[in-house]
């Protein structure tokens, strides 16, 4: 029986079990998905890297935490989300403080603004700096949506219980979150096409 | 439909989940808006457009990185918490036997406080009564009815009340009908 063909669920349940091996597969499952979500809401790769190794590190330390109830992939996006807010939390405070202490990224998408011709069609790197940097603009709660929904692609029901609210409010959320995620855009004169 | 409940309806008109009727104030308000028609066209693009961003990996130093910390964690054994919760005194879950020693030392303590003490104090109200009056000024002398000395209460006038220990008895509280 291959890999893919395990379900998280029966995994984690190995793992709980003292099978350290399941626990590698999940890893190697998640890693990067993990660092796609965390990487988009932070906008420092080094950054969500460390962060990724956190979420798997609670994986480990808590894994009796688990519970049947829920999806795997859905807890452990909880986990990551939380880790997250948090970092992102400390990383607000600490620019208040100080504008010295901007990250890499940061410098880096100060210098590129200044570069960006509005009316030179955005090539898919451009797009990609544009929606990174209009990204960090949007509230946590529509980003961690927005993300959720639209780049991992998970389904409503998951990220109602990952961000702990209801469906309905999971649905207006993106739909607020991509409006202003347009306007943003616009108004950078940057249009996704 | 206004520009308004044209955004509201955006994500949905997207995905399909739009009524009939709704669906078709949605496209008449698309023809005859530019301004909605533009934010849904780019709307639209920019959800096809973000699964394919770049897909970051991880460094290729993640796996070992992660099982430095996992060894460092495993190395540092049980922490003084997880110890404790470890323990079972006597058998019994950690928890619920700190809970049940804690309720016990409590209600020991209130029984011993209670036990000890030695009723209610003796209160001379005679000797109170007259201090007061010693002490607050005539004109400040509060309208109270005092009953003649002469007079009997319905205390004095039991039966079962010798004269001889009324002065004695008068230092108490008295109840009425008391036996």
């Amino acid at each position: 029986m291959s890999d893919f063909q395990i379900s998280d669920e029966i995994l984690i349940k190995k793992f709980q079990e003292g099978d350290v091996g399941a626990y590698n597969q999940l890893v190697n499952r998640f890693k990067d998905r993990l660092l796609n979500f965390i990487y988009r809401f932070v906008n420092d790769l080094d950054l969500a890297e460390d962060l990724v190794q956190d979420t798997l590190l609670k994986l480990y330390t808590h894994k009796d935490s688990y519970q049947e109830i829920a999806k795997f992939s859905t807890w452990l996006y909880t986990i990551a989300a939380n880790l997250a807010r948090t970092e992102l939390r400390k990383k607000k405070r600490r620019k208040t403080f100080s504008v010295t202490e901007l990250s890499r990224d940061d410098r880096e998408f100060i210098i590129a603004s200044s570069d960006v011709d509005p009316s030179e069609d955005l090539s898919s790197q451009n797009f990609e700096k544009s929606v990174q940097r209009a990204l960090a603009e949007l509230p946590d709660d529509f980003k961690t949506i927005i993300i959720l929904r639209d780049i991992q692609e998970l389904s409503y029901d998951e990220i109602s219980k990952i961000v702990e609210v209801p469906m309905g409010t999971v649905k207006s959320r993106i739909n607020r979150g991509r409006v202003k995620l347009q306007q943003l855009l616009k108004k950078k004169g940057e249009r996704p096409y | 439909m206004n520009c308004y409940d044209f955004e509201l309806n955006i994500s949905a008109y997207i995905e399909g989940e739009l009524k009939q009727a709704v669906r078709r104030d949605f496209s008449t308000h698309k023809e005859i808006c530019s301004n909605c028609a533009e934010k849904l066209e780019d709307i639209a693009h920019i959800i096809q457009q973000l699964p394919e961003l770049t897909q970051k990996t991880t460094s290729r130093r993640f796996i070992h990185n992660l099982h430095e910390k996992i060894r460092e964690i495993d190395n540092q054994g049980p922490s003084i918490w997880q110890w404790l919760l470890q323990l079972r005194p006597l058998g019994f879950d950690p928890v619920p036997a700190v809970g049940f020693a804690m309720a016990m030392v409590m209600i020991i303590g209130a029984s011993f406080l209670l036990l000890n003490q030695d009723g209610l104090p003796d209160i001379d109200f005679e000797k109170l009564s007259t201090q007061s009056q010693k002490e607050v000024p005539q004109h400040c002398k509060p309208s109270v009815i005092t009953p003649e000395p002469t007079l009997t209460t319905m205390a004095d006038s039991d039966s079962s009340v010798k004269p001889e220990n009324t002065r004695h008895i008068d230092n108490r509280i008295k109840l009425v009908g008391g036996k």
